[in-house]
């Protein structure tokens, strides 16, 4: 049993301080790859819940669509797109965009949908615009919904992210495959460790974010 | 060829429709480990989770598994999983390490969702249950649990279909599974195996997903069925799928509504973040003088040592270097090189001329000479080639070498059709891998198993026993360390092997003979025997690549 590496520690230390550099880098590239799509997605989503909204009949075709591209496996998506696009960042982008659409649409037409008829009425009988009162009652009021969604996009990408080291990229994902590649611990627990630390990041990232722009929903 | 031809290709093969490597097979692999997965993970996890809905507890539990859960990269949790119990003594190749990646991926939601189904149960229908005389079995049975049953199938939906998906994964740690078409598929360049994987793959998982909606459906009580209005059923599907517990309908408060600027800071946010990353697109291929020089490696140690000797004596004598080491194989490394996604990376000379369809021989001159003339039109220059060399070595236990008197290849001919080989999942497209081992020994061995590029895996599926034949390196440590026999290559399928520089000739005319002179140098210092000892120090002692050639650069020299 020589290859099994005994003679090596769970966590080696020093690679981990010679490697420092090696690490901000994939912090930045998984940050960067992660940061793209999502943001990508959030707009694509507000344009196509826009139309949802619009006419509620295009919101079965839209989830549908979205729907498969959310079941489609990642590995699967991400080699379908090698021949179109090769294998770059671009590749990954287009995948990860595509599994983040079905999340968020869902939550802004279901935050802007629940805003309760009494409310609408209210600002109707206060005189507001059709305009105004989406802009100020309907979007404030859906937030918490919306930023949900993109909490578990967000989450949920950054997971995906790490499958993106089959294309040479990964963020996080690279030592999680060279140390498949090498059985080298220590770098296999960096990766996995690291991507889950910036996925609870990002996440309480989003939940303050939701405190600062709806603080009418702090509870004494 | 076109995809689509390729795809024609695939589909008429004999294989494809036959053996351990047909659809059907990877199909009925794929399957059966998802339900089992799914079905472990029901009974580990529901009697707990149905307890704790019924005493009303562990909501906020159940919120922080789902998160947790999510959080957890599930290629990370396979990776764990397969080196754990590969050092337990599992074989390579058997399911165990995929089985309990997709348990720990199907067991949240179905957990928290059967906790939050039954405590979506209102209060008020459990006491009129108690009222009219129920006792407490009778209430779960009778009331919470039929109730709750959308949720639950929701959660197994979630689960089914996520396991569906990463089973896809298992590939990569050399188990089967449709994912094998992919990672195969990938490695080879073989678009159609790949896209057949692909799309059997997509459609198996859309096919779960209706599949236990309509169950879903049809579990659901009348009396709790929604309205069918299409954005009313939205919203219900939403709360659910996401095991998402806002309650739309009476949480959201109301008071001075308006915050300025709120939907506009989340898009100001999106558009910075889609600002910030565009220049993470793919790269315009003309490095200019001065530009970052790409260095990159193969996926396994030698390549990534060599390839760090040449990044950190670049750095040391003042260049710009970036890494993108462990990238692929050939297949994936050589149009990544072509296309100026790479600049510099250690090549094979008697692989690489074989990969050009040039004329590949013992003769170390020659094959370099060949191998440089045909990548030279596409913008590819080989470098002076080094004395060093590493082939391809066919290795056996020396048990199994004894019980069948194994010293050369040819010795395996009569017993090669009840032998299983393993190597790199490109193998049976290589002509110096199962095409020549077929054309030049006329070796047809009972099966071929997919594993890693002469790295750890087959290793453990030597020792394992779950190969009989293994390709590994000439320079590879494990060989002597375990008392393993190479098989000697009696009718010279392998050519010479030397180590080569293959760098982007755009790259070499922008910097000049300064930098050729400079890897020149480290070509000539590189021998065979340092190959051997800087592998054995990173297989077997899993030492750091870029240390270990940051120390041979050190010994020979070329650092202080």
């Amino acid at each position: 049993m020589m290859v099994m590496g005994q003679t090596s520690p769970l966590v080696d230390w020093d690679w981990i301080s010679r490697n420092i550099d090696q690490i901000a880098d994939r912090t930045w590239q998984h940050l960067s790859l992660t940061a793209v799509s999502v943001g990508i997605g959030l707009v694509i989503s507000v344009a196509l819940a826009i139309v949802a909204l619009r006419w509620g009949w295009s919101y079965t075709p839209i989830t549908w669509v979205t729907g498969l591209l959310y079941t489609i496996p990642s590995l699967a998506l991400f080699a379908l797109l090698v021949p179109v696009v090769g294998l770059n960042a671009t590749n990954a982008v287009i995948a990860l965009t595509s599994y983040t659409l079905l999340i968020i649409i869902r939550n802004l037409v279901a935050g802007i949908d629940g805003v309760s008829d009494a409310v609408l009425e209210a600002a109707d009988g206060m005189g507001y615009t059709r305009r105004a009162r989406f802009w100020r009652m309907e979007v404030p009021l859906a937030l918490p919904v919306i930023i949900a969604g993109l909490r578990i996009a967000t989450v949920t990408t950054v997971g995906l992210v790490t499958v993106t080291a089959v294309l040479g990229l990964g963020g996080y994902g690279y030592f999680i495959l060279r140390g498949l590649n090498t059985f080298f611990w220590t770098q296999i627990l960096v990766g996995v460790v690291l991507s889950v630390v910036l996925a609870t990041v990002l996440d309480i990232g989003f939940l303050f974010l939701q405190k600062v722009l709806s603080p009418w929903a702090r509870r004494a | 060829m076109t995809t689509w031809e390729s795809v024609q290709e695939f589909l008429s093969e004999p294989t494809t429709w036959s053996g351990p490597d047909s659809i059907w097979a990877r199909l009925g692999e794929h399957i059966w480990v998802s339900v089992a997965a799914v079905i472990i993970a029901g009974i580990l996890v529901l009697p707990l989770a149905v307890w704790l809905g019924h005493i009303r507890r562990g909501s906020a539990v159940a919120t922080a598994v789902v998160n947790i859960g999510r959080a957890v990269p599930s290629f990370g949790i396979l990776a764990i999983a397969f080196l754990v119990l590969v050092q337990m003594g599992a074989g390579v190749g058997e399911p165990w390490a995929v089985l309990v990646a997709l348990v720990a991926l199907a067991a949240p939601p179905m957990f928290t969702n059967t906790v939050a189904g039954i405590q979506a149960v209102e209060p008020a229908t459990i006491e009129s249950a108690r009222g009219m005389g129920l006792t407490e079995r009778e209430v779960l049975t009778g009331v919470e649990l039929p109730l709750s049953a959308p949720l639950m199938m929701e959660g197994l939906r979630i689960a089914f279909v996520q396991v569906i998906a990463t089973a896809t994964l298992g590939a990569l740690v050399a188990w089967g599974g449709l994912g094998r078409y992919i990672v195969d598929g990938f490695a080879r360049q073989d678009m159609g195996r790949l896209i057949v994987g692909a799309v059997l793959v997509g459609l198996l998982a859309i096919a779960a997903e209706l599949g236990l909606s309509a169950m879903q459906r049809a579990t659901t009580p009348h009396g709790i069925r929604p309205a069918r209005s299409a954005l009313r059923f939205a919203r219900w599907a939403l709360v659910e799928r996401q095991g998402l517990f806002y309650n739309l309908e009476k949480e959201i408060p109301m008071r001075k509504p308006f915050r300025a600027g709120a939907v506009g800071a989340i898009l100001g946010l999106a558009l910075v973040a889609t600002a910030c990353g565009s220049g993470d697109g793919a790269e315009d291929g003309t490095p200019p003088d001065g530009d970052p020089i790409r260095v990159a490696s193969f996926n396994f140690n030698e390549s990534a040592i060599v390839a760090e000797i040449y990044a950190q004596g670049l750095e040391a004598n003042g260049y710009t270097v970036e890494r993108q080491l462990n990238l692929g194989n050939r297949e994936v490394v050589k149009p990544a090189l072509e296309e100026g996604e790479i600049d510099l990376i250690p090549e094979y000379t008697g692989t690489v001329a074989g990969f050009l369809g040039a004329e590949a021989s013992s003769d170390s001159d020659a094959t370099w000479e060949a191998a440089r003339a045909a990548w030279e039109e596409s913008g590819i220059t080989l470098l002076a080639y080094s004395p060093a060399q590493d082939k391809n070595a066919y290795v056996v236990t020396g048990e199994t070498a004894e019980e069948f008197g194994l010293t050369t290849v040819s010795d395996l001919g009569p017993v090669a059709g009840e032998m299983i080989f393993g190597g790199p999942p490109e193998c049976p497209e290589r002509p110096l891998c199962l095409q020549g081992l077929q054309e030049v020994y006329g070796l047809e061995f009972a099966e071929f198993v997919p594993l890693d590029v002469g790295g750890p895996i087959t290793v453990a599926a030597l020792e394992g026993g779950e190969i009989d034949v293994g390709l590994l390196f000439t320079t590879s440590g494990v060989i002597a360390a375990n008392e393993w026999v190479s098989l000697e290559d009696d009718m010279g399928l392998n050519p010479a092997e030397n180590i080569v520089p293959a760098i982007r000739t755009e790259v070499v005319e922008a910097y000049g003979d300064d930098l050729v002179a400079l890897l020149d140098s480290y070509s000539e210092a590189l021998t065979t025997e340092d190959l051997t000892a800087m592998n054995a120090r990173a297989d077997l002692d899993q030492e750091d690549p870029a240390l270990i050639a940051e120390e041979w650069l050190t010994t020979n020299g070329f650092l202080e």
